[in-house]
């Protein structure tokens, strides 16, 4: 328990627990023994493809959908049976789906109708509070038909947040948005939840995203986790072949051991990797794009260059060594051709 | 977790406002939590007590002693016809029907030039029920015949007025039956507006009241709007992308119609005419007025066996022709299913009607709607005009006379108008109030579907397919007269169980004005209410609601206009003290306790067209879509 820097004070917001939980429906089960820890004040992302479960998750921690099996926990208590309505959450959809027969305010205030504004506000101040806080002073008389997107989402976390919940869900709020709204609104989004203290579970399909603004991540894949750790964990020492492949683009080699050598390098198509790790058995090399470089001494490799996109900051050369695709990410014009690539050790992982 | 504002300070006065705030607040969320259920749990008890209840008493004298009452009609030559064979002594069947068949004749003559062939063969007795299904099934040829070019003209020609006419496709659902036959009466009666114009072209009257013809005509101005509607609307879903595909792969125009357009057509046009029959199978008030005893359908009969106080062979009539609609209402429900949900973005372009371009086949088509469109104005128009006409009685010589009689009280008279038509209001405010929270409720439960929902819909939805007589008559054998109730015999007083049966006539029209709208309406919105602390029912009244109002509305338009002119349960329960216009149109028409004139029922006939007409501009303005 840990009390949330509110701009009122002592306001108590608690960690959320996810235990074993399961669901399923018709022909599919669509979150598969899942158990999450999120912390108090955290902000958590599932992030995975479409239809790995990361939106029942929210569903089921918001009480729209019971689980199967398990439990879901805000703080000590135990939400099973517990109506939506009687769950301390505020919830954000991809559609915003803000009620289209009520201004702007109204919308904002209508949390307030079943709760009370906390000490020493009315209802109105509460209102204009959080406008304020979403940079939308002043947008109270309008209506939700008349607002950009970006505004209507604003609206949306406003409106979620007006009753002080303990828990915010965002569900895919940006997908709507085109990219460099994205980009703007997430950090906008990730400063309140910072300066608000309040614990955030945010879904995305977009890995960047996720990458960017969370303390920590939980990759899903068909119903089942597939690594929880910060951005920089998942990315840097990803824990299975899918977080590998769906975290940035990667380099997978499928290798063996090498029978001569002691067991410090991997061969993979007639060529020893060295690598840093210990090897235990584990013979597929992952190395990022940006770490193949093409003036590098060792574990050097030849490629014939096919395919160089421009990217503004940077230029991806998509290459083929003997049939595999490798993707080389470089700052200056990759050489064309035939040419040789290399990678530090340290720079390996192992799967 | 705990929301509450604490404690505000010390004193007693300050923790007994809490006190009472806190109970306060317990109450209004054990309200909000039962609210749905409550209303949901009193719907069923509702429908229970005023519906299924009374139809299972019907059941239950009908097939009690063994089955007696049913099987005695079964057996019977005058209700079923030949057919009774099949009850009666079943092993002479095949012989008799092999004996049938040898007496058939085939009889070739000559005359001129052409050979005369006809086929000669004993009649064949239809009895009372075989009379109504074949009734019934002219009815559905003459609807279908007089509807579909109407289909043809509204879903493929563009001209002035054409959403009005089309909006007008409603109005046989609104207009009050009993009405209808007024103006049927005032048009074909012996001092009707067709005999006046005769008379005046010198050609003399005609008597087509009472007959088959007068019946079948006044089903198809019930119908055939009907079967325009249901097949303008498969007309309008057909993508005209399949069509002008059809027509680049070498098929012409006529065949690129039968091979693409037809069968689009036809299961909207079947769908219709099934409809068409059940609607006509289950005429009452048509063939009470116009066609009198001698055209006596299973109804009229059902009505005449009532007021002699046989209720065995009355309620095996009602058990029998309720299996029968039930079971034709489940084949009509079959097709509904299949029929396409969602309209197409790309509909057949329409073309317009009165211009003069053309080739030679266009103006032959052309000319033959407007035909067509003179019938049209004929059939629908005249009744109205005339029943019009009738209450200020006639062109000729007009008088205030019937309008008076309206107002004035008629002496000792049992039927006073003033108070069919106070009555008539006062139902229907009192029906609008029951049906309409019973539909929205439903229509809630049915939008959002869950398991077990088709077993409930049709549950639900069972009144449309009982008639409302069966429903009238189950109400005075088991309300009126009297019910057991451990111990004690519970009677229910008649206005009320009038108001039930037009609530229960009513609220399916409500759900199917509500429920499309509720299913459009977007889940998201429902589900942000309920995180932000809202239960489910005032999620339904905060969100749900607001933005389906103009459906709420059209149904509670619907439900009031149904009310004011049910006659099938009402005439049947009407006691003393509460009848309504349609009965008093009764009395007054076929009773004549008004005097021989056409003009008391032609007065108060009019006073319930401009009821309903004010009911059908609701309905049309504010209704949105509406699906039949």
């Amino acid at each position: 328990m840990h009390a949330g820097r509110y701009p009122w004070g002592d306001w108590t917001v608690t960690g959320l627990e996810l235990d074993g939980v399961t669901r399923a429906f018709e022909e599919t089960t669509a979150v598969d023994d899942v158990s999450l820890s999120v912390r108090d004040g955290e902000f958590f992302t599932l992030v995975g493809p479409s239809g790995c479960g990361k939106t029942t998750t929210l569903r089921l921690i918001a009480g729209f959908e019971p689980p199967d099996a398990g439990d879901v926990r805000f703080g000590d208590e135990s939400m099973t049976g517990v109506p939506p309505e009687e769950r301390d959450v505020g919830i954000v959809f991809q559609t915003y789906a803000l009620f289209p027969h009520m201004s702007v305010a109204e919308n904002v205030a209508y949390g307030l109708r079943f709760r009370d504004p906390p000490a020493g506000q009315t209802t109105d101040e509460r209102v204009d509070e959080l406008l304020e806080l979403v940079d939308l002073g002043g947008f109270g008389d309008r209506d939700p038909g008349e607002l950009s997107g970006g505004q209507q989402q604003r609206v949306a976390l406003a409106r979620a947040l007006a009753p002080g919940p303990s828990v915010l869900l965002l569900d895919e709020p940006m997908s709507a948005l085109d990219a460099r709204l994205r980009e703007r609104l997430r950090v906008q989004v990730k400063q309140i939840q910072s300066e608000l203290d309040i614990t955030t579970v945010y879904v995305t399909h977009d890995q960047s995203e996720a990458l960017a603004i969370s303390d920590r991540v939980a990759v899903l894949n068909a119903g089942r986790v597939e690594q929880v750790g910060t951005p920089e964990a998942v990315y840097r020492e990803p824990a299975s072949r899918f977080v590998a492949e769906f975290v940035g683009d990667n380099n997978v080699f499928d290798g063996a051991l090498p029978v001569e050598t002691e067991g410090s390098s991997v061969r993979v198509q007639d060529v020893d990797f060295d690598v840093e790790e210990a090897i235990d058995g584990r013979t597929t090399v992952c190395i990022r794009p940006e770490n193949l470089l093409f003036d590098c001494n060792t574990n050097q490799f030849p490629v014939r260059v096919e395919n160089v996109e421009f990217l503004g900051d940077a230029y991806r050369a998509h290459c083929d060594w003997d049939g595999r695709d490798v993707l080389v990410k470089t700052r200056d014009e990759p050489p064309s051709g035939d040419a040789v690539v290399g990678f530090d050790p340290a720079d390996a992982t192992l799967l | 977790m705990d929301r509450s504002v604490g404690a505000a300070g010390g004193g007693q006065l300050a923790r007994v406002a809490d006190r009472l705030a806190y109970a306060r607040s317990l109450l209004v969320r054990a309200a909000d939590r039962l609210a749905l259920p409550v209303v949901g749990a009193t719907t069923l008890l509702v429908l229970g007590v005023v519906f299924y209840y009374p139809v299972w008493t019907v059941f239950v004298e009908a097939f009690g002693n063994a089955a007696t009452p049913v099987r005695e009609v079964l057996e019977s030559e005058f209700y079923m016809g030949a057919a009774h064979g099949l009850f009666a002594d079943p092993i002479r069947v095949p012989g008799d029907v092999f004996a049938w068949l040898a007496s058939v004749r085939l009889h070739v003559g000559w005359t001129g030039l052409l050979p005369d062939i006809w086929v000669s063969y004993p009649a064949v007795r239809k009895g009372l029920f075989g009379f109504t299904a074949y009734q019934a099934a002219l009815s559905t040829v003459a609807s279908v015949l007089l509807g579909l070019p109407g289909a043809y003209v509204l879903a493929r020609f563009e001209f002035p007025g054409r959403r009005t006419l089309k909006s007008l496709t409603i109005l046989p659902f609104v207009l009050p039956s009993i009405m209808v036959v007024v103006g049927f009466v005032a048009t074909f009666g012996t001092n009707g507006t067709l005999n006046g114009v005769l008379t005046w072209l010198g050609v003399g009257r005609v008597e087509w009241l009472y007959t088959l013809k007068v019946v079948i005509l006044a089903h198809a101005f019930y119908n055939a709007p009907l079967v325009t509607r249901m097949v303008t609307s498969a007309w309008e879903n057909v993508d005209a992308g399949a069509v002008e595909t059809a027509r680049s792969l070498g098929a012409n125009p006529l065949r690129a119609f039968r091979d693409v357009v037809a069968p689009q057509l036809l299961p909207a046009l079947a769908a219709s005419a099934v409809l068409t029959f059940i609607f006509t199978f289950m005429t009452f008030p048509i063939v009470l007025a116009l066609g009198g005893l001698q055209l006596a359908t299973v109804e009229v009969w059902l009505y005449a066996r009532v007021q002699n106080l046989d209720y065995e062979s009355a309620a095996a009539l009602a058990a029998l022709e309720t299996v029968f609609s039930l079971a034709l209402t489940y084949v009509y429900l079959r097709y509904e299913s299949r029929r396409a949900a969602t309209g197409t973005g790309n509909p057949l372009a329409r073309k317009r009607l009165f211009s003069v371009a053309g080739d030679v086949r266009e103006h032959l088509i052309r000319t033959g709607l407007g035909v067509y469109g003179v019938v049209v104005a004929l059939v629908f128009l005249a009744p109205i005009a005339s029943m019009v006409l009738a209450s200020v009685g006639g062109v000729t010589d007009p008088t205030l006379e019937w309008w008076r009689f309206l107002v004035e009280r008629q002496g000792d008279s049992r039927t006073q108008p003033s108070v069919a038509v106070w009555n008539s209001l006062l139902f229907g405010v009192g029906a609008l109030a029951l049906a309409l929270p019973m539909g929205v409720v439903i229509a809630a439960f049915s939008a959002r579907g869950g398991r077990g929902r088709k077993l409930v819909d049709a549950v639900l939805m069972a009144p449309l397919a009982v008639s409302g007589i069966v429903v009238g008559f189950g109400m005075l054998r088991s309300l009126v007269f009297g019910v057991d109730l451990w111990g004690t015999r519970v009677t229910f007083v008649g206005p009320a169980v009038v108001v039930a049966a037009h609530a229960v006539a009513g609220y399916p029209f409500v759900v199917r004005n509500v429920a499309p709208m509720l299913t459009a309406v977007d889940q998201r919105l429902v589900e942000s209410a309920r995180a932000l602390g809202a239960s489910r029912a005032r999620a339904l009244w905060d969100v749900e609601l607001p933005l389906v109002w103009p459906g709420v509305l059209a149904g509670a338009a619907f439900a009031f206009a149904i009310s004011i002119g049910e006659f099938d349960a009402t005439v049947l329960l009407a006691g003393d003290q509460s009848y309504t216009m349609p009965v008093a149109l009764k009395r007054y028409l076929v009773d004549r306790t008004a005097g021989p004139s056409v003009g008391p029922a032609a007065a108060m006939g009019t006073v319930l067209l401009v009821v309903t007409a004010a009911s059908f501009v609701v309905i049309d303005r504010v209704g949105g879509r509406y699906r039949p």
